[in-house]
């Protein structure tokens, strides 16, 4: 079956999804859910082990941190009391005497700067004195808790000195604050020592192989050097405990950390969270590979499914698009034989079914025809003289249409026309029908109506609709005086000229009331006369050339050659 | 016989399905993750705020006084 055919069954069946489709898509979808589900939970999983991989590293530098900052914050305070113990610094402070401050830590500049510190000298109230090294920061302090506690001299279990982390133009400042006192024990300023997050970690960080990342108590990141880095979420801080680290996965300045959170604590209190990350580009370009893996081997089984699937769909469904194929081609309504399967069983029964219903529907034709054939042989016996004529020109059809080389089908076409070209007298009165006189103008109509009502009568049968044109037109003439329609030439269908031929020689040959039956080489010279007229010029010729034949079939169809005598008395039509 | 798949729709097929499933690694790897680790690390050492002791060793301890 061509292509072209399997289209248009397909479309004339609403069959948009073909069966194989049917089958490969749901595995197609199965693999996109396996494949996403899985590759998925694999990657978290190697990436959860290799972090994992990476926990007593951690916990190690998060110790080491933890001991660095302590010992910097010791550092730090002892700095501080050193500052604050100056001698004559309260004097300055308390007269605010801006040059003698100046020439007190004019040596300071450059060891705080080498420290990445920064000393801030408050009066009483807390406005800024002087900034060493100087820089453009807050002009006061007075509002920060832990400064205020140190201007007013307060004391707790932990002293007189505090800590306090400030928001400056440069980011997060973590000051140690000491009240400045003179020789009357009174505190006349106040002295901070600030060092910023960004450098506190990096200070802490110095020989570890890890960075540090300060936490606010919100869990915001302090230290803004760190781009990228994510907060943390209330769960994590909440996790957190002297006793337990927690570990997360974050990502700063482009590079994938393994960060331990623990609490920073300083001064007995929580300032906030302090995470020691450790590199782990390792992990990710580990899982990256796996990943690489993964995605080759789902592609590949994804081009199988396709490819095996597509072929094992095919095998399936090829005996089912055969059989539908020998469905649709003309002339073959038989399935190839399949595999012994379900498919191969319906093939059979589908052979049987179609073997039974062409069985059933040649004998249903047969039938039919049958009768019909019967109604045309009744009309034939209504009169004597016609008895047989159906029949004869049927046989002297055939015989000329071989001469002329028609095809079986057209043969077959003009048999039925032959046999039942006459079926429509059965609506035509005996009187006129079987009138052994002249017929007069009212019986002629009547007479010539035949053609009509046996077209009218049949046009209803599909396997009789090829022979409908012989049965209304064997009355036509090759000129056009003919009847019903007046068709002429080439307009009269060619099986329907040897029809009229076949009639006409059968007619002539056989006696009538009025006449005797002519010889047949008289027969074959008034179709001749008539050549281009009555008859077809062609037809005309093959009567000639296949005489002999057309003779002999007519002697052996026992064509009798006198007429009664009292027949002869009679007139012609 | 009419093809299942043209070679662009199977071309097409599995690139989308490794689009997904790289996508679906891409998600897996970002989401965070976290775990407890069970580890003391405040540190042993004491800073004592209170003390008025200044030890040497400051940094900022050789500056003149104003007086001087």
């Amino acid at each position: 079956m061509s292509d072209a055919g399997l289209a248009r069954l397909r479309l004339e069946a609403a069959w948009p999804r073909p069966l194989r489709q049917q089958i490969i898509v749901p595995f197609l979808l199965l693999l996109v859910l396996v494949a996403v589900v899985g590759v998925a939970a694999l990657t978290y999983q190697a990436t959860g082990a290799g972090l994992s991989g990476l926990d007593q590293s951690l916990v190690r530098d998060s110790v080491q941190a933890n001991d660095a900052l302590a010992a910097l914050e010791t550092g730090r305070l002892n700095d501080l009391r050193t500052l604050a113990t100056t001698p004559t610094l309260a004097t300055a402070v308390a007269q605010r005497n801006d040059t003698a401050l100046s020439a007190l830590f004019a040596s300071d500049i450059k060891t705080a700067r080498e420290a990445h510190v920064v000393i801030r000298l408050l009066d009483g109230q807390g406005r800024r004195l002087l900034s060493v090294p100087p820089d453009r920061g807050r002009a006061a302090y007075g509002d920060v808790p832990a400064v205020r506690r140190a201007l007013t001299g307060a004391s707790d279990p932990q002293g007189d000195k505090y800590l306090a982390v400030v928001a400056e133009n440069s980011g997060e400042v973590v000051y140690w604050a000491a009240p400045i006192r003179d020789v009357t024990n009174q505190v006349t300023g106040a002295v901070l020592l600030g060092e910023s997050v960004r450098d506190l970690a990096a200070e802490i960080g110095k020989g570890q192989t890890g960075r540090l990342f300060f936490y606010g108590p919100t869990g915001r990141p302090l230290d803004l050097s760190a781009a990228g880095l994510s907060s943390l979420n209330p769960d994590v801080r909440q996790a957190v405990s002297p006793d337990h680290l927690m570990r997360v996965s974050a990502s700063a300045n482009g590079h994938a950390y393994a960060v331990a959170v623990g609490d920073w604590t300083m001064r007995g209190e929580r300032l906030g969270y302090l995470g020691v990350g450790v590199p782990a580009d390792g992990v990710v370009d580990n899982v990256f590979r796996l990943r690489v893996v993964l995605l080759f081997m789902v592609a590949g089984t994804a081009l199988l499914v396709l490819v095996v699937g597509g072929l094992l769909a095919r095998r399936i469904t090829r005996p089912l698009e055969q059989l539908v194929s020998s469905i649709v081609a003309a002339g073959d309504q038989r399935a190839p034989t399949g595999p012994a399967d379900e498919i191969g069983y319906l093939a059979s029964s589908f052979n049987h079914m179609t073997a039974s219903l062409e069985e059933k529907t040649k004998a249903l034709e047969a039938t039919s025809f049958a009768s019909v054939e019967a109604l045309a042989r009744a009309i034939d016996a209504r009169d004597p003289y016609t008895y047989g004529h159906s029949a004869r020109v049927a046989r002297l059809s055939f015989a000329i249409a071989r001469e002329m080389g028609l095809q079986p089908d057209e043969l077959g076409t003009l048999g039925r026309a032959a046999l039942l070209h006459d079926i429509g007298k059965i609506g035509v009165a005996d009187r006129v029908l079987r009138k052994p006189g002249p017929l007069n103008k009212r019986d002629l109509i009547a007479m010539r109506a035949h053609p009509v009502i046996g077209y009218e009568m049949l046009k209803g049968l599909r396997f009789l609709e090829s022979s409908l044109g012989g049965i209304r037109h064997h009355h036509e003439h090759w000129d056009g005086s003919g009847y019903p329609d007046g068709l002429s030439g080439a307009d009269i269908p060619h099986e329907v000229r040897i029809l009229t031929v076949a009639d006409a020689l059968d007619a002539l040959t056989s006696d009538r009331p009025y006449r005797n039956a002519m010889s047949f080489s008289a027969a074959v010279a008034t179709i001749e006369a008539e050549a281009g007229t009555q008859f077809d010029p062609a037809v005309v010729r093959a009567v000639r050339s296949h005489s002999a034949a057309i003779a002999a079939l007519l002697t052996v169809m026992g064509k009798s050659r006198t007429m009664p005598s009292d027949v002869l008395k009679e007139p012609a039509i | 016989m009419t093809r299942l798949f043209s070679r662009r729709q199977i071309l097409g097929t599995v690139v989308m399905v490794a689009a997904l499933t790289w996508a679906s690694g891409t998600v897996a790897s970002s989401l965070p993750q976290t775990a407890r680790l069970h580890a003391h690390v405040q540190s042993a050492r004491v800073v004592d705020y209170a003390t008025e002791v200044v030890v040497p060793g400051s940094r900022f301890a050789t500056r003149p006084t104003y007086d001087q």
